[in-house]
């Protein structure tokens, strides 16, 4: 079983005006990344064009696959078995 | 720390001044309200949100196990994210359901996308021999109105509910697609908003992910579907 501390979290914020997303890597500190996830979203309130979430996986590459929304998704020509 | 009543509480107060907004304007809701109420109105939420953070861990710690071991990993990658809802989307929801905070089940959200639809009831077995499984959705064999297709469990993990979703790599694509658009179009297409054409688009591009998905149809045959959908937009405009 992968242990809980091998998982790293991010902050992605997603500007959806200019179709561009930041993210911060907040290393492996649940608790932590929930203080910065909280400060993010209380500095968005109010401004509906950013996109503020807190994700958690092995790698940023299993966040840009599991929620590709967030970034600029791949086409399914791309992901599909050849 | 703050009692059950008081996140309660503190929705309908965060969920009253997103009406407000939406009315007025932000500048006017908020100015007209006591901001010291709304901050700890936005503490209290997002303490009850902290208090699933270590039952959402150890869920997709657990899911990691069982897509391992149930041989469901895409190529060598375990393809699972947990995540926190914003307390933005929270509020949102209580405006779309009229709930209670507290009985909400997807503040922590795990999610697993998997090769096929094969795999994913093969983890969803292996799941249920070893979780509390307290409600399960299966949007596979009865998708949403929009198309949405997914496997939903909602488990429970130290008094705390944890949805996991459990996905095909195109049904993964297709729910992300459909979240992408509706963001930039500013229409939550998700939950049925939205223009009549959109929707046909999406619900023809589900079903052919679907066939795909049954192992009906091979991926050069859903490349070309694919690729007719913008002569479909263009008849449904028609």
């Amino acid at each position: 079983m992968s242990p809980a501390d091998d998982i790293k979290h991010f902050l992605v914020t997603r500007d959806v005006t200019r179709g561009k997303t930041a993210v911060v890597e907040l290393g492996t500190d649940y608790e932590a990344a929930q203080h910065a996830y909280e400060e993010a979203e209380r500095e968005a309130r109010g401004r509906s064009h950013l996109d503020v979430v807190l994700l958690s996986a092995d790698s940023l590459e299993t966040i840009k696959r599991t929620h590709s929304s967030y970034f600029d998704p791949k086409s399914l020509d791309e992901l599909l078995p050849a | 720390m703050f009692t059950k009543g008081e996140v309660n509480r503190a929705g309908v107060l965060l969920l009253d001044l997103r009406e407000r907004m939406q009315r007025d304007g932000a500048e006017r809701a908020v100015g007209d309200s006591d901001e010291k109420r709304l901050d700890e109105a936005w503490a209290a939420l997002a303490w009850w949100r902290s208090l699933h953070a270590r039952p959402l861990s150890t869920v997709a710690a657990n899911l990691r196990y069982h897509v391992d071991h149930g041989d469901a990993r895409v190529g060598e990658r375990i393809e699972v994210t947990q995540r926190l809802k914003r307390l933005d989307t929270l509020i949102g929801k209580l405006a779309r359901e009229r709930g209670n905070v507290t009985q909400m089940q997807d503040i922590g959200g795990v999610r697993a996308v998997l090769p096929s639809q094969r795999h994913v009831y093969i983890v969803r077995r292996r799941l249920l021999k070893s979780w509390v499984v307290i409600r399960e959705r299966d949007y596979i064999t009865e998708p949403k109105r929009s198309g949405y297709r997914s496997l939903h469990l909602i488990v429970r993990r130290k008094d705390y509910p944890i949805e996991v979703q459990l996905r095909t790599i195109g049904q993964d694509i297709w729910a992300n697609t459909v979240e992408e658009v509706g963001r930039r179009s500013g229409v939550d297409l998700k939950f049925g908003a939205g223009d009549e054409r959109f929707h046909s688009v999406f619900l023809a591009m589900a079903e052919l992910i679907a066939s795909f998905d049954r192992a009906e149809l091979s991926s050069d045959d859903l490349r070309e579907g694919l690729k007719r959908l913008p002569s479909l937009i263009a008849r449904t405009r028609a």
